[in-house]
């Protein structure tokens, strides 16, 4: 944990992004003002690329947006034994066993970061009561 | 590898650049900061996302909210039980 990531981005905040939902982009760019970062779960992004099919514009745009300084793609598979991973999968079984969403909670709670998303209940099942979910739909 | 080049400077900028240890320091950290700012919102106009101050002013009161130390050693719990 060499970066201060404050806030975690889900596939559905990827999305929203992609919609050019204004909540997150200035959840981004509040961050980047911090000089802190977001992180973005490899397994989010992957999500995001897979659901931008026959999208160019949308395939363009995450690209673009893994470019910023301020975001920061948070890998999979990188911890000895693969720990990260089991704890990826493991935690999916929280939040309806989507895959994405597992890595996403687990970077969360990896990081001590706020979790960002447009569908707040699959990361609030599975999360600690109390645990930071910013609702980009609420903004 | 580093550049000198000479510019002029408001009073109260000067006199805060006194202040510090390094003055080239201070000016480059401030300068970057500009630059990842511009780079960020290049970003997202290109997603049809145009920044407000209001905005980020509501993202800046969430986010300085802390968690409290027994969710943190909650969620502690719960990564190393996984």
């Amino acid at each position: 944990m060499s970066r201060d990531i404050a806030v975690v981005l889900d596939d559905t905040a990827l999305r929203a992004y992609l919609a050019g939902h204004v909540a997150v982009g200035e959840l981004i760019a509040e961050i980047a003002d911090e000089d802190r970062h977001v992180g973005i779960p490899a397994a989010c992004l992957a999500a995001a690329y897979a659901a931008t099919a026959d999208d160019d514009v949308g395939t363009a745009l995450l690209a673009l947006l893994m470019t910023t300084p301020a975001v920061q793609l948070l890998p999979l598979g990188v911890e000895p034994g693969a720990d990260d991973v089991r704890q990826a999968g493991i935690l999916a079984r929280a939040a309806g066993g989507d895959i994405a969403t597992g890595h996403a909670i687990r970077s969360a709670l990896a990081h001590q970061a706020h979790y960002a998303t447009v569908k707040p209940g699959p990361a609030t099942a599975a999360l600690p009561t109390g645990w930071s979910v910013l609702d980009l739909s609420e903004m | 590898m580093t550049a000198k080049r000479s510019i002029s400077l408001p009073d109260d900028v000067d006199a805060w650049l006194n202040q510090q240890p390094n003055a080239s320091a201070a000016i480059t950290s401030a300068v970057r900061a500009q630059m990842v700012t511009n780079r960020v919102n290049e970003v997202l106009r290109h997603a049809g996302i145009e920044v407000t101050e209001q905005g980020k002013a509501r993202w800046r009161d969430r986010l300085a909210q802390p968690m409290p130390d027994d969710v943190l050693d909650a969620g502690r719990r719960l990564l190393d039980a996984a």
